[in-house]
């Protein structure tokens, strides 16, 4: 298993944690933002929401999936067990984070998480795959 | 025909066995016994101790009769099944009820 | 969590009411064909002879010509030559397939594309065909399989067949069912104490409330894997083809490793070699199977790159006696009956993955159980329809007063989606019993009925659901009970009149459980909607319907302080 899969990884997998803390760091200036606006723009945010639970929990599960899929691979499991292992996880984790795109309190969060997780997640996945063609 | 017979004990089982639990509590005790709820206090640990006994009977019932996961899929079920009957008895005849538990302890 | 489960419960359990209803009702799909063409009412057959049934049976058909005309183009290259005329396609794949569920067979022939674009695919044009396993005689396709083909498809798909759209629906709705779920218990979190808890004397919204309480819970591990095993079967294929786009080169590779592992061919030598007895082989099959302590019949037989030397035959064991599907496949080489591998035993993974959708395909012989499938399914449409009564009857005066239609339109709504589609579908059989049995176009009138029957269903109890706008009674739900009763009473005197087969017959003379089966549900589906008509008369008339007076004193007290 190459050295470069691993940093590559490690980094994007960085990138990700620095997003989300700083995500939650702008919690505060958002909760502000929103309680003006909240009159005007709720119709607005619930239909973020949705989209975003809906959508954004979509492409995490695909993020996820794949990242799942070529990691395990990677890591020297068949490849259709870990396609049937992780398709199956899959359904669960997105009734998880489906669930807790409305549980959350700001739908901000929630796009960036579910939407820029799963790109970074596919993005890693494609990664791996480059890695192990080659 | 012997899986036919242990299937049978085995329904019967989950039925008996959901009954029991449903009388445990103190609500369905006033309504088979048509008592008020403050003079309701069934004997709830032989009651629960015979209901998840007699579930667990049916389940030894449903793994002799069939293989491990067909078995396992009839007991769910008939539980499912049994709770529905027992939930139905309560709210439409709840003195058939007290066929399961006839006699009374003065504990 | 209670907005979620009211508002994707509400507009998703619409579609989960068909899911649940025609996944019922595809338990005894087989069953409810067989009621439909009456000319395969016989019983169950094992695989027959492959070499003197299947064999002579499958080199008559020729590649189907929709097929031909749909796919050829796309498979051809123009680039390396002329495309090969339909009737010359070189025969490339034989199939067949036995359940204990079915008396007919299910067999085909994959022909190949010569001068294709991708060589290394898949390239076939199919010819599928329903045998009668007992002659190999061809069975008519156009009379249509109104169990298998119709209900079953219905309860996966919605008959929506556009870029799989209904199957995309479908998942998101099982998905919204998980999430109902699990919001259900949140907002209701006296699981236990409440588990038996029923009282139909109280008014409907609380009535309601407690059987769509009751079903819920009383059956939630039934609901909660039905809908992921749904998502699960069909996960690599439509929801989350990750294995065929993003990662589809890493699949490749992985196709080519397993192929040299299995030492399978993947690929035709192009070399002409003699079959030899695929039946002597099908011996051997239940020979090693009865050493490895499981014993069984075959489910499923296909022949690879036939006529080939690298034809070899993979033969599999029928799963009737265990959740798990077909499996245990044995691979012999075609042109000497020698074993070429047998696939190993399954890891803790795919045994896990083979258990989850054996569980919801349910191809296991067990009647009892089968039976049991179809109580979950219908608590499951009940929980879902007494989530609808509650959500008017919770809302319906608020609306009166504030003169909006939601009340109404969800109320008619939920009437099409439970009285409606049982008249629907009970209407489409009683169509098949009318129309001749050879009519030409016979599968659409039966189509059309359908969908006409639901449609009208939609008008009639929009128009009669004006009530339900000023708060008041619902008079639809009773009227389509009745039409409900008259539906299943015609379907079962029907068959008795068109094919002979009533209920003395069925039970006692010349038993066949699976029309009996048909129709003593009939009858029962009849009794249950006279007994609703019937009670709703009467609670609309307002006559009181409660047990004894000291009974209900008794209860509703009990009742009212636990809940206080």
């Amino acid at each position: 298993m190459s050295i470069e899969v691993w940093h590559s990884c490690f980094y994007l997998l960085l990138l990700l944690k620095i997003i989300i803390i700083s995500v939650y760091k702008s919690k505060r200036l958002i909760a502000t933002q929103m309680a003006s606006v909240q009159a005007r723009s709720n119709h607005k945010l619930i239909v973020s929401r949705i989209l975003a639970a809906l959508l954004g929990g979509y492409a995490f599960v695909w993020g996820f999936s794949s990242l799942g899929i070529a990691g395990l691979a990677a890591l020297g499991v068949d490849f259709h067990e870990a396609e049937t292992g992780v398709l199956m996880l899959a359904f669960l984790v997105f009734l998880c984070v489906f669930l807790w795109a409305f549980a959350s309190t700001s739908v901000a969060r929630v796009w960036a998480v579910l939407a820029g997780g799963g790109g970074l997640m596919t993005l890693s996945a494609w990664l791996v795959q480059q890695n192990m063609l080659s | 025909m012997p899986e036919a017979l242990y299937l049978t004990a085995a329904a019967l089982l989950s039925l008996v066995g959901m009954a029991w639990l449903a009388l445990s509590m103190d609500v369905h005790w006033a309504q088979v016994k048509q008592i008020s709820l403050a003079d309701s206090h069934p004997p709830k640990a032989i009651l629960k101790a015979l209901g998840y006994s007699a579930l667990f009977v049916s389940l030894v019932a449903c793994l002799v009769a069939d293989r491990p996961s067909i078995a396992a899929l009839v007991w769910i079920m008939l539980m499912v099944g049994s709770a529905v009957s027992v939930a139905f008895a309560l709210a439409n005849r709840p003195r058939w009820l007290k066929l399961i538990w006839p006699i009374e302890f003065k504990a | 969590m209670t907005w979620v489960h009211t508002w994707f419960g509400l507009v998703l359990g619409f579609v989960l009411m068909v899911c649940f209803f025609f996944g019922s009702l595809s338990v005894f799909d087989r069953e409810i064909d067989r009621w439909a063409i009456p000319e395969t009412r016989f019983d169950a057959q094992p695989m027959p002879s492959f070499d003197k049934v299947l064999l002579p049976a499958l080199q008559q058909l020729e590649p189907d010509e929709r097929d031909y005309a749909a796919n050829m183009p796309r498979l051809h290259d123009p680039a390396k030559g002329e495309m090969t005329p339909r009737t010359e396609l070189p025969v490339d794949e034989y199939w067949a397939y036995v359940t204990h569920r079915d008396p007919v067979l299910s067999a085909g022939v994959g022909y190949g594309v010569p001068l294709a674009k991708n060589p290394e695919d898949h390239n076939h044009i199919h010819k599928n065909v329903t045998l009668d396993p007992r002659t190999g005689a061809v069975l008519p396709d156009d009379k249509l399989k109104i169990g298998s083909h119709w209900f079953y498809p219905m309860h996966y798909s919605l008959q929506l067949k556009w870029k799989n759209l209904g199957i995309w629906i479908v998942g998101l709705a099982a998905l919204m069912m998980l999430a109902a779920l699990v919001t259900g218990v949140i907002m209701h979190r006296k699981v236990f104490r409440e588990f038996f808890t029923f009282r139909p004397w109280k008014r409907t919204q609380r009535a309601s409330l407690d059987l769509h309480n009751l079903t819920g819970v009383v059956a939630l591990p039934f609901h909660f894997f039905f809908a992921f095993t749904g998502l699960v079967i069909f996960a690599s294929f439509y929801f989350l083809p990750v294995t065929s786009t993003l990662l589809d080169p890493l699949h490749k590779q992985h196709e080519i490793h397993e192929a040299a592992a299995t030492g399978l061919p993947h690929d035709a030598a192009g070399v002409p070699a003699p079959m030899s007895s695929v039946d002597a082989m099908v011996e051997e099959a239940k020979r090693r199977w009865a050493a490895r302590d499981m014993a069984g019949e075959v489910g499923f037989l296909v022949m690879h790159h036939v006529g080939d030397a690298n034809s070899y035959v993979s033969i599999y064991r029928a799963g009737s006696d265990r959740v798990a599907l077909v499996g245990e496949g044995i691979h012999f080489k075609t042109s000497t009956g020698e074993v070429l591998s047998e696939d190993p035993p399954r890891t803790p993974v795919s045994e896990v993955n083979e258990f989850l959708t054996g569980l919801h395909l349910q191809h296991f012989e067990h009647w009892f159980l089968r039976w049991l499938y179809v109580l979950g399914g219908l608590l499951g449409a009940v929980c879902i329809a007494t989530g609808f009564i509650f959500f008017v009857e919770k809302r319906k005066s608020q609306h009166a007063r504030s003169g909006s239609n939601g009340s109404r339109v969800v109320d008619s709504l939920a009437v099409t989606t439970v009285t409606g589609m049982v008249m629907a579908a009970v209407g489409m059989l009683v169509m098949n019993r009318i129309l001749p049995a050879d009519m030409l176009g016979k599968a659409d009138w039966e189509k059309a009925a359908f969908w006409t029957i639901w449609g009208v269903s939609f008008l009639h109890a929009y128009i009669r659901s004006a009530p339900v706008a000023l708060g008041l009674f619902n008079p639809a739900w009773r009227e389509q009970c009745w039409g409900v009763v008259v539906l299943s009473n015609s379907a079962v005197l029907l068959n008795w009149a068109t094919t002979g087969d009533h209920l003395i017959k069925t039970i006692f003379t010349n038993t066949y459980w699976p029309v009996a089966g048909v129709d003593l549900s009939l009858i029962a589906c009849g009794v249950i909607g006279a007994w609703a008509a019937l009670k709703l008369a009467r609670r609309e008339r307002g006559v009181s319907v409660l047990p004894k007076k000291a009974e209900k004193q008794a209860d509703s007290e009990a009742g009212e302080v636990a809940h206080a």
